[in-house]
């Protein structure tokens, strides 16, 4: 397995395409840190008019802390595009260009192909992730330093940059758990096409289309969201709360976690049974 | 001869109550006086809000007091203050000229009632509860747009009679994101609470005052 | 002389077509063995079951005496493959791509891939991306990846497909050296018959997912090899007639081909009559490569 995994990183790095959710991930930071650098201001206070009503408030509001807290959201449309663009041609796009038909002649099982493949996938989902956290806290950083984090959600919730530190460890642990449901969708769905887009915009159009489904109908589904695996892609923001609920966030992540393992073995059963007929 | 018992009557009581308000006023002017004799200074503050919809743990820092209507504080990371304005309404209502009556007694405490007489000005009335030793134990301002406020104080023998902790007490309105907006669906409920206005307190603690 | 690869009884349906109807062949070690079968007759689908692509609906497959185990992929050891296209990953080098196969599998020694590479006479261009290679530069690298893990067993599907006659003709030596030299057996498909003429020393003929014949080229391409076309409209009489006396048969518009012997037919066609199979047209072909040809055009 580990040699199968080597393998697979090995045509991962050596792809232009892996370079694009970086490259992405780079510009989508700069430009949002830069266009908070001149116009945070105004934004802003936008958002918390009410509070300048009532209050006199002192202290930095834009800060590394915010600008992670806002570029956090990104996964809930942006990151997954990126990620499917590599997970999603993991075996599609070997199937379209002929590569799968000459890796499958090796003798190697069909599940272990897979499962390599989809750990390689995970370990790209990871190092996005990181990235994404290294460049909007370090650029953030850079621009505006560091202060408290203002929270605007069920409220106004004030953290201590003193505080905030192992709150985004979790979240963005949180987080990459949720791109790596999402990278199991989109193996899954790549395991029954014979092209490339079709798995990333079939998942896209799960992830929209759910998202849509279930925000619109929040009254009627409030019962059944918790089960929904695009209802916690969002669950990163509760490690912001005052008190953190710990039960609502270790649900999230056994639902997550059967996801991950119901999408993963459900491609690998398909792609056992599959004839490769390109 | 009734007729003027009660012209004799009504005459007194106008006297007294005349030397009642001008006690009053007179009383008032005093705490005034008092508050201006206070030179700059500054001291270690301790800061805490309770307010529905806002979580935040106590902020410390410091405030540097140069006159009422000139308070800065530093504080470490974010912190809610009072609005400038609150300390600047209290003192605007002495400015002009005022009516003060003398409302009796609370809990060993003069009632004393403050109407400006500039029709103009941003108070409408205020009221304050003064004890024995002058000192302003609570005090409300009721303000033409701004809605009230409540100002609890206690003391501790600093010099020039410095309150050690006020307690305001202040109309807020909600602020409230929607559920939908922020994407937090568990969050949805039926009823969307509009315009909410609730009572926001803010306490703040003074010690080590260096003048 | 032992057989290397048995298929028996292999059949492949998709929805109401029958890619693959009971075929069965045997590969003896150190054959040339050629494929034959016009375009869709079910050479790359019978390839493709062999090597575990594709999983037949019934059958059995033996290689060296031992049945294939599709759940255990060890059996591929042993075999190299070239089906359809060589494609490889476009972005890598010729190395880069043998490395990845090198990694794959059992070998310890990585300077193998320099000598299959010298083999097929790609050494000077391992580094260049396989992007930008010629048709006949992939398809010898094709040849290089299925050598290189030193198979007993070469199976090659159209390697001469999109080359030109020089190509075709050094496609045509590398088989035979490495048949050869290294003494691998080699099953090499075709629909063009003339290439599998020229190097194989045994052949099956297939048409419809059916076998049509099996045997010796020599024997295969004499006079004595398929000589009967029948038209006939006793369609279920004739079949079975052919599956109770074990005839291999195909039927192409209406006509029946039989494999039969030149000096028998007479006897043929008394036993079809007593079995009241009316017989319109009985027609002698002349040899493998006419009847060939009736299914080609």
């Amino acid at each position: 397995m580990i040699r199968l995994i080597n393998i697979e990183l090995f045509k991962i790095v050596k792809k232009p395409r892996t370079y694009i959710g970086f490259l992405a991930i780079f510009l989508i930071v700069g430009a949002l840190q830069l266009a908070m650098y001149f116009e945070g201001e105004e934004l802003i206070s936008i958002a918390i008019q009410n509070l300048e009503n009532d209050f006199r408030l002192e202290g930095k509001i834009i800060n590394a802390n915010l600008l992670t807290y806002i570029l956090l959201n990104s996964i809930i449309i942006h990151i997954p595009i990126l990620i499917c663009l590599v997970t999603g041609d993991a075996i599609a796009g070997e199937a379209a260009t002929g590569t799968l038909r000459l890796i499958l002649q090796r003798p190697f099982k069909r599940s272990e192909i897979y499962m390599a493949k989809a750990i390689t996938g995970f370990l790209y989902t990871i190092s996005l992730m990181v990235f994404l956290a290294g460049m909007t806290y370090g650029l953030g950083f850079l621009l505006f330093g560091t202060g408290d984090l203002i929270v605007l959600r069920r409220g106004v919730t004030v953290i201590a940059s003193d505080d905030v530190t192992w709150r985004f460890f979790y979240a963005f642990c949180s987080g990459t758990l949720s791109m790596i449901v999402v990278a199991s969708l989109s193996m899954m769905i790549s395991s029954f096409v014979n092209n490339a887009i079709g798995p990333i915009v079939g998942t896209i159009a799960i992830l929209i289309g759910l998202n849509i489904i279930f925000t619109l109908g929040a009254p009627i589904f409030k019962d059944i969201l918790p089960y929904i695996f695009t209802s916690h892609i969002t669950k990163w923001q509760y490690f912001f709360d005052f008190d953190i609920d710990k039960l609502v966030l270790q649900q999230s992540v056994v639902v997550q976690f059967v996801y991950i393992l119901i999408f993963n073995l459900v491609g690998i059963w398909n792609f056992n049974r599959k004839d490769i007929l390109t | 001869m009734i007729k003027w018992l009660f012209i004799l009557l009504f005459s007194f009581s106008i006297g007294l109550f005349s030397a009642q308000s001008s006690d009053a006023k007179k009383r008032m002017l005093n705490m005034v006086e008092k508050l201006e004799r206070v030179p700059p200074y500054s001291c270690d503050v301790n800061i805490n809000i309770d307010v529905k919809f806002i979580r935040i743990k106590e902020r410390v820092g410091k405030m540097i007091y140069r006159s009422p209507e000139d308070i800065d504080y530093k504080i470490k990371g974010f912190a809610f203050l009072p609005k400038k304005e609150m300390g600047t309404t209290s003192t605007s209502l002495f400015k002009d000229d005022f009516i003060a009556i003398d409302m009796g007694k609370e809990n060993e405490n003069q009632i004393i009632k403050v109407i400006p007489m500039d029709i103009n000005s941003e108070i409408v009335t205020g009221q304050f509860w003064i004890d024995s030793a002058d000192l302003v134990q609570k005090m409300i301002l009721i303000t033409k747009e701004k809605g009230s406020y409540t100002a609890e104080m206690n003391y501790n023998g600093t010099l020039y009679d410095l309150p050690s902790k006020i307690r305001m007490s202040f109309d807020v309105k909600n602020q409230k994101m929607p559920a939908l907006l922020t994407g937090d669906l568990e969050a949805y409920t039926d009823e969307m609470d509009e315009d909410e206005v609730s009572k926001g307190t803010i306490t703040i603690m003074y010690s080590n005052h260096q003048f | 002389m032992s057989s290397i690869l048995e298929v028996k009884n292999l059949h492949k349906s998709y929805q109401n077509f029958k890619a693959v109807d009971d075929i069965s062949f045997h590969v003896n070690e150190g054959d040339i063995y050629g494929f034959l079968g016009p375009n869709g007759a079910g050479k790359s689908t019978t390839l493709r079951m062999i090597l575990g692509l594709i999983k037949p609906d019934s059958g059995l497959i033996q290689l060296d005496g031992e049945r294939v185990d599709y759940s255990n992929k060890k059996y591929l050891n042993q075999i190299g493959a070239l089906i359809e296209r060589p494609d490889f990953y476009k972005n890598l080098s010729a190395y880069e791509n043998l490395k990845i196969l090198y990694s794959m599998s059992k070998l310890k020694d990585i300077r193998i891939i320099d000598d299959v590479l010298n083999e097929v006479d790609l050494l000077d261009r391992k580094k260049d991306k396989v992007g930008g290679y010629s048709q006949g530069m992939k398809q010898r690298l094709g040849i290089a990846q299925a050598l290189m893990h030193q198979p007993s067993l070469i199976i090659l599907d159209e390697p001469s497909n999109g080359l030109d006659p020089q190509g075709q003709a050094d496609m045509r030596k590398l088989i035979l050296k490495i048949n050869k030299e290294r003494r691998i057996t080699v099953v090499i498909s075709s629909h063009i018959l003339a290439e599998i003429e020229k190097i194989s020393n045994r052949m099956i003929v297939i048409n419809k997912g059916r076998k049509v014949a099996e045997g010796e080229v020599n024997q295969l391409m004499s006079n004595d090899s398929i000589k009967i076309q029948i038209k006939t409209d006793s369609h279920t009489a004739i079949e079975n007639y052919c599956k109770t006396h074990q005839i291999p048969f195909t039927n192409e518009n209406e006509s029946y081909y039989l494999q039969w012997e030149e000096a028998k037919i007479n006897e043929l066609i008394k036993s079809l009559n007593s079995e009241n199979i009316s017989l319109f047209e009985v027609r002698q072909l002349k040899t493998l490569e006419e009847y060939f040809l009736n299914l080609t055009n």
